[in-house]
């Protein structure tokens, strides 16, 4: 998100002049615009920031840190809690360093961004558009750059594609009028004023001839929205914020996780759901065929009830003497005999009782009678062997169909 | 909803969690008791009709078996002549088969007329005394398929004196066809 000529800007390809471009009036309008799993890096006005060239006797970017930072302090009105500030270096030489600092102030840098802290949008960047638009100019002239943002015109002398020097003015017409004020002051601060190419943004083609005029060399016409800056290594990003856009990563990552465990333990229900429904189904369907077939089986049992209950007349495995038969072949020896036969229930029901010499026979007598093939739709109880006087054991064998 | 969790002191929202938690937890085992009971039931249905179709299949299989049973039993089991006359004509059969097998027939009653779903007979009962080989050929000569003689009680025990010897009570009938009612 950038500041166009008269609102913001949105980028979505992800560089600041990608694809899609789309103007909206408002911060809060184009948070809304930008989907929610977007990173939002924001791009502030010039006049929200206090940009300085600086000189350095250091090169390493740690150390330079510190000394922007000493700096800023000494030169703006605010408490070093109260500001976020970062630079970029211009040019490095073996023993020094000249760069440019930007600082904001984190209050104006809250009520700025309030419309995106409202809907938890917070930044993952932010820099200033200026920079972006400087990024834009040739490295190796010195550029007067003139462009509109937020309703504003800006006029930046870049350095080496850096913007050292910026202001903003109310309207188109002052801009020509504080020239040589403007180039005067840069002068005296030392910043180069031989400008080699004056860009001018499209939106103020009218200032075209009046800048031609004034410095005498050729003035260019750009659009901001067309250019293709480089994201600045410059982050204005507080602190605070960081914390703030991590407690909401966080917070957003473990609402995505309880949304996906909701997601799989609905799916799971309704996978359960669908269960008992196909089993419901399978049921339903055996029940019909059930249904369907029962006629046919009423007729079958009808049949076999009638041929089961006249059985003990005509199967020659149910008369009696092949009862007797089956039973005296079970006979574990000549010496154990039947000494008395029970019938009941046309063959339903038996009742044996015989005699062997001794216990272990009559005994084996009973379980030759289970194991006999012929006789085993009978299921057999035999009682415990007791004496007679003649020390013959007696055992009662009873069978039920 | 999200107004009011913001109103929310941060012990008032942990307060909040565990009982939507517990709430949540009882509803769970709410709905899995639910469904296992509702499973366990449509299982045990399921698989007593997969029995019973089981069952049935066979049983249907074996219709054209049946079919021909029940005719053969149509054509064979004999007709009923006069429900006066039954038990007399099986006592007469009755004694003929004895005496040819040498069994002495004693005490012989004839019972009452039963009428059942499958057959009609008029029941008789006779004591026996006899060699148990005898005995053997009286009952393999009395029950063959075609004569639909049913033995249906029998008590059988050796002479104490004479362990070849047999006593024996049977009651004998002869399953007729059941009459044909409108």
């Amino acid at each position: 998100m950038s500041p166009s000529s008269h609102g913001w800007r949105i980028n979505e390809s992800g560089a600041l002049n990608g694809a899609r471009v789309r103007n909206v009036s408002t911060l809060g309008e184009a948070a809304a615009a930008v989907s929610p799993d977007r990173e939002i890096h924001l791009a502030l006005p010039c006049d929200a920031a206090l940009l300085a060239r600086m000189r350095f006797p250091a090169t390493d970017p740690g150390e330079l840190g510190g000394m922007v930072r000493l700096q800023l302090e000494k030169t703006l009105p605010y408490a070093a809690e109260e500001i976020t500030s970062d630079f970029d270096i211009i040019e490095s030489t073996a023993r020094e360093s000249v760069l440019v600092a930007a600082a904001v102030s984190t209050e104006r840098l809250n009520a700025i961004c309030q419309p995106l802290r409202d809907s938890e949008r917070l930044p993952a960047k932010v820099t200033l558009f200026v920079m972006h638009v400087a990024a834009a100019c040739p490295r190796d002239k010195t550029v007067f750059l003139v462009y509109m943002e937020g309703g504003k015109v800006v006029t930046a002398i870049c350095e080496k594609a850096k913007p050292v020097c910026v202001h903003a003015m109310a309207s188109a017409a002052t801009v020509r009028d504080a020239l040589p004020q403007l180039l005067m002051s840069a002068e005296l601060e030392g910043l180069p004023t031989d400008f080699s190419l004056v860009l001018l943004d499209k939106a103020c083609a009218q200032l075209e001839k009046p800048l031609s005029e004034f410095f005498g060399t050729p003035v260019e016409l750009f659009s901001p929205d067309s250019s293709a800056p480089s994201a600045p290594r410059a982050d204005l990003m507080p602190a605070t914020w960081r914390k703030e856009r991590l407690r909401l990563s966080r917070s957003a990552s473990v609402k995505k996780r309880f949304l996906l465990a909701g997601a799989i333990y609905a799916s799971l229900l309704v996978l359960a759901g669908l269960y008992l429904a196909v089993m419901e189904v399978r049921v339903n369907a055996l029940e019909r065929k059930l249904e369907a077939i029962r006629p046919q089986l009423a007729f079958v049992q009808a049949r076999q009830n009638r041929w089961n209950a006249l059985s003990p007349a005509f199967d020659p495995q149910r008369f009696t003497v092949e009862l007797l038969y089956q039973i005296n072949a079970s006979l574990p020896s000549e010496s154990v005999r039947m000494t008395s036969f029970q019938e009941s229930g046309a063959g339903a029901e038996i009742a044996i009782d015989s005699e062997a010499p001794t216990a272990s026979l009559a005994i084996k007598f009973g379980e030759l009678l289970k194991a006999n093939a012929a006789l085993a739709r009978f299921k057999f109880d035999a009682t415990t062997p007791h004496f007679l006087p003649d020390e013959h054991a007696q055992i009662g064998i009873t069978g039920k169909l | 909803m999200k107004e009011m969790i913001q109103k929310m002191t941060s012990r008032e929202r942990w307060l909040a969690a565990i009982v939507a938690g517990v709430v949540f937890l009882f509803l769970n085992l709410f709905l899995l008791k639910l469904i296992f009971t509702k499973e366990a039931a449509l299982q045990s249905d399921l698989r007593s009709k997969q029995l019973a179709w089981a069952a049935l299949e066979t049983l249907s299989s074996q219709k054209e078996l049946w079919t021909k049973r029940d005719a053969w039993l149509q054509e064979k089991q004999p007709v009923l002549g006069s429900k006066e006359m039954a038990g007399v004509e099986l006592l007469e059969q009755v004694r003929a088969l004895a005496k040819k097998q040498d069994v002495a027939i004693l005490n012989p009653t004839i019972g009452a007329f039963e009428e059942t779903p499958f057959y009609e007979a008029a029941p008789i009962t006779v004591e026996t005394k006899s060699s148990w080989a005898s005995l053997i050929r009286f009952l393999g000569a009395l029950q063959t398929p075609d004569y639909f003689v049913a033995i249906e009680s029998a008590d059988l025990k050796t002479d104490p004196e004479d362990v070849t010897a047999m006593h024996g009570t049977f009651t004998i009938a002869k399953w007729y066809a059941p009459a044909l009612t409108d």
